[in-house]
């Protein structure tokens, strides 16, 4: 089947270890206010206009030319990461793609975990690990932050967690006064307690969007929170509440 | 560095030694030189310009310094020369790496010896009784220099070493870098022209690792004098030659392999890599043998060197570019031994071939014969077929230079320093050598190989544009058809992206001219040409708009006067998928014939060199460089941003340093079109 890709990264150089290629999925049922890839987010293809021209995001694959690809540079590389967007969002997408990658190239795919169940867990059994993007976890500030509750992406966490053994690890990205609150961090921690495949908690320190990726999709950016102020994050205090490692990613 | 080190680097970064220099002009050089030349042989000549140059040099040596030369005459002296015909002679040697081996193992005196001992032999042989006799007063020449800088010395130490080297052979690692220090100096004073150190770490280790295990020297004391050596090389840079500031060929090979093929990476392979990125300056230019065994913690090293933005080390695959060395001809103990000359081209010892004498023009070669091909109706391989031809009248070009007659005057002190000048008794420019070829640049091939593809897919294929259509377009410069010039834009296949329909035209279009050049089989000095993926200065010099300038608009949609790309690079202004594609892409050419070199021209966002594990990428992509079967490599990082504002406020921006094509240089020196050809490149992971 008919995949929508918006970027493809080769070498890239956040998204897992080694020498890895990430393609980026189309389409989120989130809307995080920090958003720094806002053309990820409708499932359909956009018309990016820059001052210098425009370009088109949203490229049809389809998952045997995408497969095919990847597997080309199989020598070459450690690994995928399929990441969006929301890769859940094109699941049986993606689903044939891992089935015609898996046995050559591990695969990360990072997720807000928020979609359908069963193909989650479908997805995370065939993956090496997972990048879950955590952010807010109360249920009503998650609905302001991001656009969805977060009942279901923390009801698919513990469930995936007792039935799936692929491990995870969280990135959370470090939006000041937002995720970074004391309230927030310690939820995080305390359901890092109830987890067992949980392997680390990873934040992403925030930095201010730049390059008009919003007028480009013809938006204004309102992140709604103050992008300049430090992190409240205590590094050091999380730790001690925190039963897996905790670090920032530079 | 120390703050000693610091101190030296200071000096040489602001100038300090310009003081001391008086100039002379040239057209004083040139009449003393004519005057003193009368009745001369042209082995005489050579040798007179050491003994003029030299008898008007003033010994400096400052309070301290362990590496000693400073120049003090100004000027980029150039020694025009009445020939015996009545011919000016201003080719001088250039592009060359003396075996300095023989400079280290045997001095002056050793060398002077071995003429001695080879005039006996060649007593009937009036020529070269001739060299050698000027071979052995070019050597009393430097001599008595020498022997002027040791009186120059006030330390005791300074003068002991001055004694004691360059004429007589090094025995110690500080010996062999002072002497190094001087007779290189001498050359380039005498007006030789990117004149390389070569297998540096090859030939300093035996000294340093005597040194290191008989306790002469600490590793930290060995690490200071090698940066105090790297940071002389900057004293007088400013005098030698080059395009541009920067381009002076003060290049240096570490790593690779032995004679016999086995590893030859030692410490000083380490503390060379690592005492570049310490001083942080852009002599000297480190390229890098690897291989599929070089260890990991190496090209983590070099990985550190090229997030400290100076533009090197260059790679080079000793799996493609031994066999290519050997396939042109050369053998394959001397082909184990390369090196390379100012930028890329890669060298091999006791020869003088002349790497970048040729730049091929592959857009215009495309161009050609697009318009001719469509103007008469041709089909796709019709287009194609007229590519041998138009390929073929450039190098009609290269034939008349090789059949000129080229007066080359001798340099019987340089000479001195290659295997078989001595015992042939012959000049290395008058057949002292064991090889004469020529090197030949092949510029601009994506952009030829994507206008190709462009008028395959639109024209042939697609059939949406007519020939008429296209002809038009190029002849006003798109200026009536920026709708065409946008469909030329979105054609699907350009080369970078590892697509077989783009690639295969280039890898096409590297064999013809390989093929071409092939057929030139004498380029009048016994030598042929070698053909490569350089471009050297030519991104520029092709491009520019002046008069006569044979390029113009392209059916790759570039516009007259766009630039063409850096060597082995993406046509300008195409986003290709992303490094590994490109890389793979350059994977596909036949470097079998291609022996000449030329970088893939790769700039990384400054994201790659945030930590280790980033670092740690850096390095995979390297070894995919290496899997991938590419020939050369060139990773620079690039900060688009940043050069922008160095344009506007350039006074902030003194010790910027970029790769500008086989060198580095300060940003702010460079003149503004090869400054923006540089901000045009794409960077990955930005």
């Amino acid at each position: 089947m008919q995949g929508l890709v918006f970027d493809i990264a080769e070498a890239s150089i956040h998204d897992g270890p080694g020498l890895r290629i990430t393609v980026f999925l189309k389409g989120c049922p989130l809307r995080c206010k920090w958003c720094h890839s806002p053309e990820g987010q409708s499932p359909a293809p956009e018309l990016l206009t820059f001052p210098g021209g425009q370009r088109l995001a949203g490229e049809v694959w389809s998952s045997r030319k995408l497969a095919e690809y990847l597997l080309d540079k199989k020598e070459l590389l450690d690994g995928v990461t399929f990441s969006g967007g929301e890769p859940l969002s094109q699941a049986d997408f993606l689903l044939e793609v891992l089935d015609l990658t898996k046995s050559a190239l591990p695969s990360i795919i990072d997720t807000s975990c928020h979609g359908d169940y069963q193909k989650l867990k479908t997805l995370a059994e065939k993956a090496e690990c997972l990048h879950v993007g955590l952010k807010v976890l109360d249920n009503e500030k998650a609905r302001h932050w991001t656009g969805q509750g977060s009942a279901l992406i923390l009801e698919n966490i513990r469930r995936l967690d007792k039935e799936c053994a692929t491990p995870y690890c969280f990135r959370l990205p470090l939006i000041p006064n937002v995720t970074d609150s004391e309230e927030n961090l310690t939820a995080v921690a305390n359901l890092a307690k109830e987890l067992k495949n949980l392997t680390s908690v990873d934040f992403l320190p925030y930095n201010p969007v730049t390059g008009g990726k919003y007028a480009a999709c013809g938006r204004a950016y309102e992140p709604g929170f103050d992008e300049n102020a430090p992190t409240l994050l205590d590094l050091a205090a999380f730790r001690k509440l925190c039963p897996v490692e905790a670090r920032v990613l530079e | 560095m120390n703050p000693r080190t610091q101190s030296l680097r200071e000096a040489v970064r602001n100038g300090y030694y310009h003081r001391f220099r008086r100039a002379i002009s040239s057209s004083e050089i040139a009449n003393d030189l004519d005057a003193r030349s009368v009745g001369l042989s042209l082995n005489a000549r050579g040798r007179l310009v050491y003994e003029y140059i030299l008898e008007r040099e003033t010994p400096l040596v400052f309070p301290g310094e362990r590496i000693i030369f400073t120049r003090t005459i100004e000027g980029n002296l150039e020694f025009p020369m009445a020939g015996l015909d009545g011919t000016r002679h201003t080719d001088v040697i250039e592009n060359l790496t003396p075996d300095w081996s023989l400079l280290l193992k045997e001095g002056l005196l050793g060398r002077r010896a071995a003429c001695q001992k080879a005039l006996e032999k060649k007593s009937d042989d009036p020529e070269a009784v001739d060299f050698l006799t000027n071979a052995i007063a070019a050597i009393d020449a430097v001599a008595s220099f020498a022997k002027r800088y040791s009186l120059a010395a006030e330390e005791p130490l300074q003068r002991a070493l001055l004694e004691k080297v360059p004429l007589s052979p090094a025995e110690s690692f500080h010996e062999a870098l002072q002497s190094l220090r001087f007779i290189s100096s001498v050359i380039r004073s005498a007006g030789g022209q990117h004149i390389g150190f070569g297998r540096f770490d090859q030939y300093m280790w035996p000294y340093l690792k005597s040194d290191l295990e008989t306790g002469v020297l600490t590793k930290e004391e060995a690490f200071e004098l090698l940066e105090e050596f790297f940071i002389s090389l900057s004293r007088d840079a400013d005098l030698y030659k080059g395009v541009q500031l920067g381009d002076n060929g003060q290049s240096m090979m570490l790593g690779g392999c032995d004679r016999l093929g086995k590893p030859a990476v030692n410490p000083l392979t380490y503390m060379c890599l690592e005492a570049s990125e310490d001083i942080g300056l852009i002599d000297p230019k480190i390229n890098l043998r690897i291989d599929s065994g070089t260890p990991d913690d190496l090209l983590m090293a070099a990985a550190k060197l090229t997030r400290r933005g100076l533009g090197f080390p260059q790679y080079s695959n000793d799996e493609v570019v031994i066999d290519s060395l050997v396939s042109f001809g050369y053998g394959l103990e001397a082909a184990r031994n390369y090196t390379v000359a100012a930028c890329w081209e890669f060298v091999v010892e006791d020869g003088r071939d002349t790497p970048n004498l040729f730049a091929m023009n592959f857009p215009l070669a495309a161009d050609r014969a697009i318009r001719s091909g469509l103007k008469a109706g041709d089909d796709f391989d019709g287009i194609m077929k007229r590519l041998e031809e138009s390929f073929e009248e450039q190098a009609k070009g290269f034939r008349r230079v090789c059949e000129r007659e080229w007066y080359f005057l001798p340099d019987p002190f340089i000479s001195l320093f290659s295997k078989n000048t001595l015992a042939k008794g012959r000049d290395l420019n008058n057949g002292g050598g064991s090889h004469y070829h020529y090197g030949c640049h092949g510029c601009g091939s994506a952009n030829a190989a994507d206008a190709l593809a462009a008028v395959k897919y639109l024209i042939f294929e697609k059939k949406q544009v007519s020939p008429a259509r296209l002809l038009a377009a190029l002849e006003s410069d798109y200026e009536n058809d920026e709708e065409l010039r946008k469909m030329i834009k979105d054609v699907p296949h350009k080369v970078g992206n590892n697509d077989d329909y783009a690639d295969s035209l280039l890898k096409r279009l590297f064999e013809i001219f390989a093929d071409t050049l092939s057929k030139i089989k004498d380029n009048g000095r016994g030598g042929r040409i070698r053909p490569g993926t350089g471009s050297a200065q030519h991104y520029v010099l092709m491009t520019e708009k002046k008069e006569g300038q044979k390029l113009k608009a392209t059916a790759d949609g570039r516009k007259y006067g766009d630039f063409i790309g850096s060597s082995l690079a993406p046509s300008p202004g195409v986003k290709v998928r992303g490094v590994l594609s490109e890389l793979e892409t350059y994977g596909k050419i036949d470097y079998g014939p291609l022996c000449n070199g030329g970088p893939i021209t790769l700039e990384l966002s400054d994201a790659y060199f945030r930590n280790e594990e980033a670092l740690l990428k850096v390095v995979k992509l390297i070894q995919a460089f290496v899997k991938l079967g590419c020939q050369q490599l060139q990773l620079n990082t690039l900060n688009p941003d940043k050069l922008r504002d160095a344009q506007v406020h350039p006074e902030n921006y003194r010790d910027l340093i970029v790769r500008v094509w086989g060198w580095s240089g300060y940003f702010v020196e460079l003149s503004k079109p090869y400054q923006d050809q540089i901000i045009g490149r794409q960077a990955f992971g930005a």
